[in-house]
């Protein structure tokens, strides 16, 4: 298969779908009006060391903040799209269980998500050369959850098998935007959280985040180790992105005067 | 290679894949005899290759790989059972298995390769699978579904051969499913409902291919000698919907989105063929990683999307029509014109008239062309068509055609 990786499919340019089962009309329009919303005027999102991300070939992007409920995965691709040297334009790795639910199924694809498959992934890093961003729980950043959950995540693996570098992408703000209160244990060993809004309101949860001032800093990249075995250096790489993301959140934390005005 | 070319083998040669695989095989150079065999006749005469009408399960087909001293035995029941979307063929194929096996493996057998041709089905539809499958991904031991089982058996027969039998080479066709006049595979059975019902929620992922370039894909395998398993999958991962649109079928999300596999098991125990595999296609869908093949040299003709678009034809012009005189497949007929020392060399060739007008047109442009024509007009062209140029597509577009009229 390695002969065969830069023979791509051909592009029907005037198709809206393209092979991921992203919508080009539906993902702009969303761009247009609820990202754009998201990110100039409520979260007012600020993009640091741009230049850090790739401006060419794949890359991924792992930020802190993430969660069920979290705006913070698809702002940081929207802050790419915005404030990139080369407005490159990123897709959103979730859960597979999501694109395995009614509804959620066609929204997210057609918004330009893909599943969290390592074959699927390292396709999309290494072969296509595509950017895409992994948002992490901010919580589950010590080194056993890094080692064990992170390490093994299909993306982590996908981006050490394609060879293609880790950008760090440390962000404040967008566990204020909607504050986990607790954690509710729920069958198969999950913790469903409790926010101001979630579970009591249901999907209109997703219209109560609170305006925090959302920022973002890329790290400098990592990259894979191409002698190493690619368990150990999905390990590695793991650990090395959760310290650094820990260490410049809790700089960001200490350096911000007020989380609704930065 | 032997002298003269490779000694080529094709079952389920009257089947329209089969054919159209016999038909690619025969513009191959390299490739000097093609046998084509099945326990019915053609539709329409081979140009070059031999048919031999065998009996049910194909007892004789030993005798006939010996005989005719074949090196490649291709294999195309399955995947010509699954174009139509029809799972019959395979509900008995346990025999015509064990023949295709023992050619293959009876002492001083002449088979130096086997091409089995199945279909991405032999995949299933677990949750686990990539949005894109490969060759790579492993195939499970007991999948679910007729058309399943039926091709892990067909498979496992052809890798047990090889074990069998050292020397023995194995090549692992699977297409996806193939659309054109005979059929399109489980988008089929869109064709067989007045509104296709989907899964409320989703619409999957859809991949297909020309069947010209699917037997095109099989023909090329065999040519270039490739060993190992080979997805055949036109460029182009469609949605469901759209690729519904292209084909101009109605549906409906009307299923509910939990519950289709208890669902689809009670219908295939009701003894609707394919239950699983429809519920697989609209709960799941799939896409197919078609670059190891490209990789190879192979080069498809036709985009999922212009593959659908060729099936469902276009009816915006018509033609007028002069009959002409059928000539059906006769096997004495050929047999007489090929080698009986009566008839004139070329004189079959030189019978066909003149063609000029609709029927001087290329297949593709013909195929456009049928839907807009009355049933009296498709007769006669089938007509013409036969007395002519005999193409193969043409004449079962035309049929389908007239049997939906």
């Amino acid at each position: 298969m390695e002969e065969a990786r830069d023979i791509l499919p051909v592009v029907e340019p005037d198709r809206d779908l393209d092979d991921w089962g992203r919508s080009a009309r539906f993902a702009a329009a969303l761009d247009r009006t609820v990202w754009e919303a998201a990110h100039k005027l409520w979260f007012r999102v600020e993009l640091q060391q741009p230049d850090n991300i790739p401006s060419a070939g794949g890359g991924l992007l792992v930020v802190n903040g993430g969660g069920v409920l979290s705006p913070v995965g698809p702002l940081l691709a929207k802050a790419v799209r915005e404030d990139h040297p080369r407005r490159r334009d990123p897709r959103l790795c979730v859960d597979r269980e999501l694109l395995d639910q009614p509804g959620l199924s066609v929204l997210l694809s057609r918004a330009g998500a893909v599943g969290a498959q390592t074959g699927d992934l390292t396709r999309l890093l290494g072969d296509e050369g595509g950017l895409l961003v992994l948002a992490v729980r901010t919580d589950r950043l010590h080194d056993e959850a890094a080692a064990t959950s992170l390490a093994a995540h299909p993306a982590i693996v996908a981006a050490t098998r394609a060879g293609v570098p880790i950008v760090p992408v440390a962000s404040i703000g967008a566990d204020d935007a909607q504050p986990v209160l607790g954690r509710v244990p729920a069958p198969g060993g999950r913790r469903i959280p409790v926010t101001l809004g979630f579970p009591h309101l249901g999907p209109l949860a997703l219209l109560t985040f609170l305006p925090a001032k959302i920022r973002l800093r890329a790290l400098s990249p990592l990259l894979p180790d191409a002698d190493a075995a690619p368990g150990t250096d999905a390990e590695r790489l793991a650990l090395s992105v959760a310290r650094r993301l820990r260490h410049e959140h809790a700089d960001m934390r200490r350096a911000r005067g007020s989380r609704w005005v930065g | 290679m032997t002298e003269g070319g490779l000694r080529v083998l094709v079952t389920a040669g009257s089947s329209r894949l089969g054919a159209l695989v016999v038909t690619a095989l025969e513009g191959l150079d390299d490739v000097g005899t093609i046998v084509a065999v099945d326990d019915r006749p053609p539709g329409a005469p081979f140009r070059r290759a031999e048919f031999v009408r065998l009996g049910r399960d194909l007892v004789q087909l030993p005798r006939i790989v010996r005989g005719a001293g074949v090196e490649v035995v291709v294999d195309v029941r399955a995947a010509s059972a699954v174009a139509p979307f029809d799972e019959r063929p395979l509900r008995t194929h346990d025999a015509t298995t064990g023949r295709v096996a023992a050619a293959c493996t009876e002492p001083g057998s002449p088979v130096r390769r086997l091409v089995t041709v199945g279909s991405v089905h032999r995949h299933g539809w677990a949750r686990d699978l990539p949005a894109f499958l490969t060759e790579d991904v492993a195939v499970p031991d007991a999948p679910r579904g007729a058309f399943a089982r039926a091709l892990a058996q067909i498979e496992g027969a052809a890798a047990a051969a090889r074990d069998a039998r050292p020397g023995l080479e194995l090549t692992t066709v699977r297409l996806a499913d193939p659309v054109g006049p005979a059929g399109s595979g489980i988008l089929q059975a869109a064709d067989r409902l007045p509104l296709l019902p989907t899964v409320l929620g989703f619409d999957p992922a859809v991949q297909v291919v020309h069947e010209d370039d699917a037997a095109a894909a099989v023909a090329h395998v065999v040519g270039r000698r490739l060993d190992g398993p080979y997805l055949v999958a036109a460029d182009g991962t469609l949605g469901l919907g759209e690729a519904l649109r292209i084909l101009g079928r109605a549906h409906a999300p009307v299923l509910p989105p939990w519950g289709t596999g208890v669902l689809a098991g009670v219908l295939a125990r009701a003894g609707l063929g394919g239950a699983h595999e429809l519920a697989g296609q609209l709960r799941r869908g799939r896409g197919i990683d078609n670059r190891r093949l490209k990789a190879t040299g192979f080069a498809y003709r036709a985009t999922s999307r212009e593959a659908l678009a060729t099936a469902a034809g276009v009816r915006d012009r018509r033609r007028v029509l002069h009959p002409g005189v059928p000539e059906p497949y006769e096997p004495e007929v050929e047999a007489f014109l090929r080698y009986s020392p009566a008839a004139r060399a070329g004189e079959d060739a030189d019978a066909a008239p003149d063609d000029h007008g609709i029927g001087a047109l290329e297949s593709d442009a013909l195929l456009v062309l049928l839907p807009s024509l009355d049933a009296e007009a498709l007769r006669a062209l089938r007509a013409h068509e036969e007395a002519g140029p005999g193409r193969r597509r043409v004449l079962d577009e035309i049929d389908l055609l007239l049997g939906r009229s």
